[in-house]
């Protein structure tokens, strides 16, 4: 079973994938790395892989933290699925323990970037279709919004405020208990 | 950064980011610029904030209003503690059962303020024991959330004299609330002899004075017959006032909304021809029209029209659009400002 299971790796990571940035730059990825992303999933299943990925969308500075993520978020997929035939071993689970504590610190210092990077890689995840990039993202955003009163996101997030002061005055009256 | 960008983000991906926050975070988030607010605005429906796990150990709704709601225990244990949840500021404080709440046959409200210059909301309890018959008086015990504590329990006054019986439909969906009073129907049932017939009467309790009373309920309206509990509800509307809507099901279904004037006096606000309102209704006729339901708040009223869903609003007289609700029972139907309402509210800059 073992032997069956990385001899499919090995195929997998024999394809190669070319994805292209907005600004024309190639990134060369496996299959596995590159599947990550359903949109790049399907188009590979439609067989219009050749001659590379045109991603309009995404820069090359994104392009590759998105694809710094979907390495090492692949590199897990893998470890996971060949770990499952031997679940109640041990040994096993340890592993995977120590792996996943990796993988949160790998997480953490991923997050570890300005606003504006934050937001391209929002908008890269949904565009790629990456739902653990989307989570991981989207909850960051999520974190640093609790307890902050409007003022202090529109401070974080360099908002402009566009409302009158007789307009935010009303938002407080209707929602006073939001403000406390 | 581009004083615009976060702005910019499309309303799905706000969403993203915004359903795994509290309500009160996303209602800060609503006060951040325009575009923020609208979208959260325009996608209020998508954004209903996710049941905590502790909810599951108190899954008995008993009461909810304005944000608030309490939770019981379950079945089993009506004696134990209750859960005050206010879901707009995520607090949650444990509150002891009534004295008296051992007992299942005992019906919870939340009655609340309006808040304070400080935004603090106070919330009262009242505590009713459901009794077969009721005639010597209401037993009653009101909570306050600013004492912590349960007052002391109470008999109401007896109903009227020469009363054989009185009863009164004791859910909480029976039990409105209306400018910081408790107002519910009870039925009086007159002596034999001399033999009077059954009547309805409004019982009302206010939460702070504790004070409670009786009214009549119009006089010049015909109240249908003793065995018609859905005909019959009151409601607030029209300026936060006490109605009272009468369904006359005489051939024309005609629904009577009756409004509060002061103490005690009531004036036909409206009478609303079903007849006419209902597109394809026949003009003459049996039509089969039945009261699953109704909005305390707002009195809408969700009819069954030969097995048609309809909502129709009672102060305008019209007709709103409603999806297929497959309910069954008029118990399914409770109705409280929920947080799509809530947000519907917010006025759009």
């Amino acid at each position: 079973m073992a032997s069956a299971g990385s001899g499919d790796e090995k195929a997998a990571a024999a394809a190669m994938i070319t994805l292209i940035s907005s600004d024309n730059e190639k990134f060369e990825v496996t299959e596995a790395t590159a599947t990550l992303s359903q949109t790049i999933r399907h188009m590979i299943e439609d067989g219009c892989t050749d001659g590379g990925v045109p991603l309009p969308n995404v820069t090359s500075k994104i392009l590759a933290r998105v694809i710094e993520y979907c390495k090492k978020h692949a590199t897990a997929a893998a470890g996971e699925e060949g770990s499952s035939s031997s679940f109640s071993d041990a040994a096993f689970l340890e592993v995977d323990r120590a792996f996943l504590e990796e993988l949160e610190e790998f997480d953490d210092a991923f997050l570890e970037v300005d606003r504006a990077t934050l937001f391209d890689l929002i908008l890269a995840a949904n565009y790629l279709d990456i739902k653990g990039l989307l989570n991981l993202t989207c909850q960051k955003v999520a974190d640093s919004v609790k307890g902050k009163t409007p003022e202090q996101i529109r401070e974080m997030y360099n908002i402009v405020n566009d409302l009158t002061p007789e307009e935010e005055a009303e938002i407080r009256r209707e929602t006073q208990w939001a403000f406390e | 950064m581009d004083t615009d960008l976060w702005a910019s983000l499309p309303s799905d991906l706000l969403v993203e980011v915004l359903r795994r926050l509290a309500i009160t975070a996303v209602v800060r988030c609503a006060g951040a610029c325009r575009p923020w607010r609208r979208s959260i605005i325009g996608k209020a429906s998508s954004l209903q904030p996710s049941c905590p796990v502790w909810f599951k150990q108190y899954d008995k709704l008993l009461s909810s209003r304005d944000g608030f709601l309490l939770l019981g225990g379950g079945s089993e244990s009506m004696a134990s503690d209750l859960c005050l949840l206010g879901a707009g500021s995520g607090s949650c404080r444990s509150i002891p059962a009534a004295a008296l709440g051992a007992f299942r046959t005992c019906t919870y409200t939340l009655v609340t303020d309006d808040g304070g210059a400080d935004g603090s909301v106070a919330v009262w309890v009242l505590f009713v024991r459901q009794e077969v018959d009721i005639k010597r008086g209401l037993i009653h015990q009101i909570f306050f959330s600013a004492s912590s504590e349960w007052g002391p329990v109470k008999r109401s006054a007896r109903f009227e004299k020469g009363v054989d019986r009185a009863d009164m439909r004791l859910s909480s969906n029976d039990m409105v609330v209306c400018r910081g009073s408790i107002y519910c129907l009870v039925h009086l049932y007159g002596h034999r002899r001399p033999r009077r017939p059954p009547k309805w009467c409004v019982f009302a309790i206010n939460v702070r004075t504790e004070q409670t009373w009786t009214m009549e309920l119009p006089e010049k309206c015909k109240v249908p017959g003793p065995y018609t509990f859905n005909r019959l509800f009151l409601a607030t509307s029209e300026h936060n006032r006490l109605s009272l809507l009468i369904h006359q099901v005489s051939d024309r279904h005609q629904i009577e909304v009756w409004v509060l004037i002061g103490d005690s006096e009531w004036t036909l606000r409206r009478a609303i021809n079903m007849r006419s309102l209902i597109p394809d209704c026949p003009i003459e006729g049996r039509i089969r029209l039945i009261i699953l339901g109704f909005c305390q708040r707002n009195g809408c009223l969700f009819v069954d029209f030969d097995h048609k869903d309809l909502l129709i609003d009672i102060n305008t007289g019209s007709l709103r659009p409603t999806g297929r609700v497959c309910i069954d029972r008029v118990s399914k139907y409770p109705y409280e400002i929920d947080w799509s309402t809530y947000l519907s509210k917010m006025k759009y800059f």
